[in-house]
């Protein structure tokens, strides 16, 4: 049995799109909101011996948390999972060497550069705004 | 009479909302830019994503930053340049006469487009997002948001919102001159919903052909009190054996939906379609015999919100049970055009269908009375009207 996490949109095209097996898919509604909450996640994907784990959503170009989507997979020890989307062309399959040597490097990157930006626009917006206040 | 000439109308969505066309949002541009085509405008629409607008819209996809996308607060920030420098390429290309700015959270964009166009802006907000974030969501980088919502509300030239409590909201918490402040209520497509519709195809889809149909549709949120109606499925199915509960849509609390039904072993009486095309929505509307909207006050806050699911309800002419808070009071007039629940009680929500149920002519009277009220009153082409009259001031 499969297991596919829905976050956003049509699980059947999804389905459908990816050439997965309806009669052996067991979907689970979750708002996006839901990623935030690992205790769950983690709960939900080792409630049953599944044979593979997927995360579906509308179109993956718009996706967020991919990161945290694969970590996911990565915690909970399903190395051959994916994301997907309705259209099914582009789907990301979750590899282990991609995600130890390029996503994790990558969100380090995020993370410093998310630092950065924070404290940037914190100066830049404080500026604008005092700007105005003193007119 | 002064004859209006054809304006070009940008209309800019800067959030980013992934690729969901569906909900609320999605609806009032759809409805809004197609009043504008119809009246003979150019209409174009700058996003983010993805939007679901009619074939004449000349759709601008400003996208977001691929690799800023675990942080969404992040990701927002320099979105703001990005964004702002390709509307003032849209301005100069397009000659646009005025933008439609629809309101979200670390957009500060309009500081740098005023100091170089002066285009008039009207500022279109659905809450404060701040206020939302703190009280509903998770808030991160609180000072720095209220900073950028206060830049966006200084730089509008006209602040659209869409109910007398949002305007006294904003007035209280950012102490905006109420004189710039429009309100203007969301609508209905008229045309699109209405009576006529057959319910067939859907109640053959879903096996609905003998059943009396409860439905609801929307976002599956706390404050659209879907669990007051999940609580009421309960009671109501208990007394009308062939009754069913259609919940139209999709949303956090679909799981609470999906687990009560299995709980209560109501998996064939309680069915979620989840997310419906905006298109198709008047079908499933159709298909139901009375509609529910149990909004609820949540962190003890005024209802702010101008629900377009209640005016999609009353254009297709059906009864509806609903609660009355805030902006509802005037649109929601018990026992005339529909029937008033009490807030966040599900027995009070089965109490209203019971009485529906039994009362075939009140049924057929309310919803006659209910299209009457937003015909004159909610129509999208109202919405138009204000927005060309606050146009005209401006320019």
């Amino acid at each position: 049995m499969n297991l596919l996490i829905n976050l956003v949109g049509n699980a059947e095209q999804m389905i459908f799109a990816n050439n997965l097996d309806t009669t052996n898919c067991e979907i689970v509604k979750l708002d996006e909101k839901e990623l935030s909450n690992p205790k769950h996640i983690l709960s939900l994907i080792k409630g049953k011996d599944f044979e593979n784990v997927y995360f579906g959503t509308i179109d993956l170009n718009f996706q967020r948390f991919q990161f945290f989507i694969k970590l996911y997979l990565f915690l909970s020890f399903y190395w051959k999972g994916a994301i997907i989307d309705e259209k099914g062309d582009n789907k990301i399959l979750f590899s282990l060497v991609h995600f130890l040597f390029v996503d994790i490097p990558l969100i380090v990157v995020e993370i410093f550069a998310s630092v950065y930006l924070a404290i940037y626009y914190h100066i830049k917006v404080y500026l604008v705004r005092w700007k105005y206040k003193k007119n | 009479m002064e004859i209006q000439k054809k304006l070009n109308v940008l209309f800019w969505r800067t959030g980013f909302y992934g690729a969901l066309t569906a909900g609320g949002v999605g609806t009032l541009y759809y409805s809004l830019t197609n009043e504008f085509i119809k009246n003979g405008h150019n209409v174009h629409f700058a996003s983010g994503g993805p939007m679901n607008l009619p074939d004449k819209v000349n759709k601008h996809l400003i996208e977001y930053n691929k690799f800023l996308r675990n942080f969404p607060e992040i990701h927002n920030l320099p979105y703001n340049k990005k964004s702002t420098q390709q509307i003032i390429d849209l301005i100069n290309n397009y000659n646009i006469d005025f933008i439609y700015l629809h309101h979200h959270d670390f957009h500060f964009g309009l500081d740098l487009l005023k100091k170089v166009k002066k285009t008039p802006i009207i500022l279109h907000l659905d809450s404060i997002e701040y206020w939302v974030k703190k009280n509903w969501g998770k808030l991160y980088l609180s000072k720095l948001m209220k900073w950028c919502e206060e830049i966006e509300l200084e730089n509008a030239n006209s602040i659209f919102v869409v109910s007398d409590v949002l305007k006294k909201q904003l007035v209280e918490f950012y102490n905006i001159n109420e004189s710039k402040i429009v309100v203007s209520h969301n609508g209905v497509d008229i045309d699109k919903f209405n009576p006529q519709i057959s319910p067939d195809s859907i109640r053959d889809k879903f096996n609905l052909q003998d059943s009396f149909v409860i439905g609801y549709s929307g976002v599956f949120n706390l404050y659209h009190g879907i669990d007051t109606l999940i609580q009421a499925s309960k009671i109501i199915i208990n007394k009308v054996k062939n009754a069913k509960i259609l919940l139209i849509g999709d949303g956090e609390l679909r799981k609470y939906a999906d687990d009560f039904a299995i709980k209560n072993n109501l998996e064939n009486k309680i069915m979620v379609t989840g997310l419906v095309p905006f298109n198709e929505v008047p079908k499933y509307l159709a298909a139901c015999d009375i509609l529910v909207s149990p909004f609820k006050t949540t962190n003890n806050t005024m209802f702010f919100n101008s629900p377009i699911k209640t005016f999609e309800y009353m254009a297709m002419g059906k009864p509806i049970v609903t609660t009355n808070i805030g902006q509802l009071a005037d649109i929601c007039l018990d026992e005339n055009n529909s029937l008033v629940m009490e807030e966040n009680n599900p027995n009070s929500l089965a109490e209203k269908v019971f009485k529906i149920l039994e009362n075939p002519q009140l049924a057929n009277q309310l919803g006659k009375n209910a299209r009457e009220f937003v015909v004159k009153n909610y129509s999208w082409s109202k919405k138009y009207e204000l927005i060309m009259e606050i146009y005209n001031k401006l320019k």
